[in-house]
């Protein structure tokens, strides 16, 4: 076994992988609140 | 004929080391001439739907305008993308493995088919015959040559993906390669799959409905293949079984398109090979039933078939793509930090190689794809938020991420590489090549910002006119839709600038470009029995 093998070792990834879920929720729950707000039941 | 007989076929790619069947090159080279001629006709219907729907410019007469939106789904989702597929499974099994492809009459013989099916549909479309929009929803009726054009073209294509599938099977059978198979074309295998799947579908839809349309005195009544009427809700459902199906397609071959351009770009190998495997796997298992978020409106289909498949089954396929979403930056993160990029946590990302096309092609086809496109397409499928969005422009807004902002913007990336390495041309126009990606990728985003919130606003999908000047009542819009409808207008401008920048590039590279010369090379089977 190569000692040279290599290892992942992605913290900024990480970080954009949460950015990401962190706009998921954003995009998700601002578009409900505007649709929303377009489309009153009356 | 043995293997070895088709051993002076080959070429050696003087900068890959790839061998290349040429045989196999021409077949790659049809199929992606036709993909961008087709694409140039998809992008003039585009630019003057997008002047239409500028409300102050409202370029085009009522009639053109549903005619070229017909043309433009047509032309970009159907025809420029899947031959450029085609052109891709080709690439993939042979030229990334090795080895012949075997079939060349074939080849020859289901491109003939899918350019008859392309120009019939066209002329069709063209000449005021088929104004039923990409959809053709019944009882919606097109000359039949249209739904004839569209078999003969579902054909080819399906002929091919067989054709892809025997490749892979002689690849293995006489030696030209072993072990598993690439990332790349494991991601294509995938998209055939579902490819299969996916014309199988339309052919339930389009078959019954081209019947239909023939008339009276060519299956007269009596006749078992006479159709009187085609059931709306079957042929939605049949439809989408292909329409979203294909996008998926479109999706698993963007997404090995990506890994492809990443590891070309910046040497980035997947971190988990078996993980990016499942996620694919993920795709087929996901998104067959996950089609119906089409159908979430339609009548006759019960609320709980519709969320359980476009939640649980399709969050599948979801699963997927998040699975790449961390993948894909992980993988060239790695490979950056093993450069010594090492400072802080973006250091890999600001000095990675930006001003090189098939990476800025890549990134930004990702970025667009993932935090606007897959995002927006998720909330859509929600049963309670397609009430409200379902026929509104949200839907195009959506679409026109995930479709031309992401996968049209990937394959823009690829044509960079295929040009000198595959058609061996240089590239004219290199310099201008690296603001092409960027251009393309703002103008798209703008278009696709435009139409989401006029969307939201109420603004219809393949409408002419949202203020309907002619009707008793109209309907109190917020203010704002018509600067969202502006930015249409000026997002299609940007975008179209970059379309046909890309356009240039390819057209007079690929038939002026300065001619590489090939390395013929002998090449036998490497892992035949036998062999050395």
């Amino acid at each position: 076994m190569s000692d040279n093998k290599e290892k992942m070792h992605a913290p900024g990834s990480l970080v954009l992988a949460l950015i990401f879920l962190a706009w998921f929720a954003l995009v998700y729950f601002t578009q409900w609140i505007a649709l929303m707000k377009n489309w009153v039941v009356y | 004929m043995s293997a070895t007989d088709f051993s002076d076929q080959f070429r050696t790619c003087q900068t890959t080391g790839l061998k290349v069947h040429r045989p196999a090159q021409r077949l790659i080279w049809i199929n992606a001439v036709s993909a961008v001629v087709f694409l140039l006709i998809g992008g003039v219907m585009a630019i003057l739907i997008a002047l239409t729907k500028w409300q102050a410019i409202h370029l085009l007469e009522q009639d053109l305008f549903y005619r070229f939106v017909t043309a433009h789904g047509t032309n970009m989702l159907v025809f420029w993308i899947v031959f450029f597929e085609m052109a891709g499974l080709i690439f993939g099994s042979a030229v990334v493995l090795g080895s012949r492809f075997p079939g060349i009459a074939f080849g020859w013989f289901n491109w003939g088919l899918m350019i008859t099916g392309a120009v019939m549909v066209n002329v069709m479309m063209f000449t005021g015959k088929a104004d039923v929009m990409f959809t053709a929803y019944p009882p919606l009726k097109a000359h039949p040559l249209f739904y004839l054009g569209i078999i003969l073209f579902a054909v080819g294509a399906l002929l091919y993906c067989f054709q892809f599938l025997y490749a892979l099977v002689i690849a293995k059978k006489e030696g030209w390669h072993k072990g598993s198979l690439p990332l790349f074309t494991f991601g294509l295998l995938t998209a055939a799959i579902i490819a299969i799947w996916t014309l199988l579908s339309g052919a339930i839809a389009f078959v019954p409905t081209f019947l239909w349309s023939l008339p009276k005195t060519i299956i007269p009544d009596g006749s078992f293949l006479r159709i009187n009427q085609v059931d709306p809700e079957f042929f939605r459902i049949a439809f989408w079984g292909f329409g979203h199906s294909a996008q998926q397609i479109n999706l698993a071959a963007t997404v090995a398109i990506w890994y492809l351009l990443a590891h070309l770009t910046t040497g980035a190998k997947p971190v988990n090979q078996k993980m990016c495997r499942i996620a694919f796997v993920l795709y087929l298992l996901g998104i067959n039933l996950g089609s119906v978020h089409h159908n979430l409106v339609d009548p006759g289909l019960s609320a709980t078939y519709r969320i359980f498949n476009t939640s649980y089954l399709f969050y599948a396929a979801v699963i997927g793509s998040l699975i790449h979403a961390f993948s894909l930056p992980a993988a060239v993160e790695t490979a950056q930090r093993s450069k010594g990029l090492t400072r802080g946590l973006f250091e890999w990302l600001t000095k990675a190689p930006w001003s090189h096309p098939g990476f800025s092609g890549f990134a930004l086809s990702f970025v667009i794809f993932g935090f606007l496109g897959g995002v927006t397409g998720v909330i859509l499928s929600v049963e309670q938020l397609n009430m409200v969005s379902h026929n509104t422009l949200r839907v195009p807004g959506h679409f026109h991420m995930t479709v031309v902002g992401g996968t049209t913007l990937a394959f823009m990336a690829l044509t960079y590489y295929v040009i000198p390495l595959v058609l061996q041309r240089k590239l004219i126009g290199e310099k201008l090549a690296v603001y092409q990606t960027y251009i393309f990728a703002v103008g798209i985003t703008i278009v696709s910002a435009g139409m989401t919130f006029a969307g939201i606003m109420g603004a219809p999908r393949r409408h002419y006119d949202i203020e309907m000047s002619n009707a008793v009542f109209q309907f109190p819009y917020a203010t704002a839709i018509k600067p969202m409808l502006s930015l249409v207008g000026i997002g299609a401008i940007i975008a179209a600038t970059g379309l046909f920048i890309f356009i240039g590039i390819a057209v007079l590279s690929v038939f002026f470009g300065e001619k590489i010369e090939p390395k013929v090379e002998k090449h036998v089977p490497p892992h035949a029995a036998g062999a050395a």
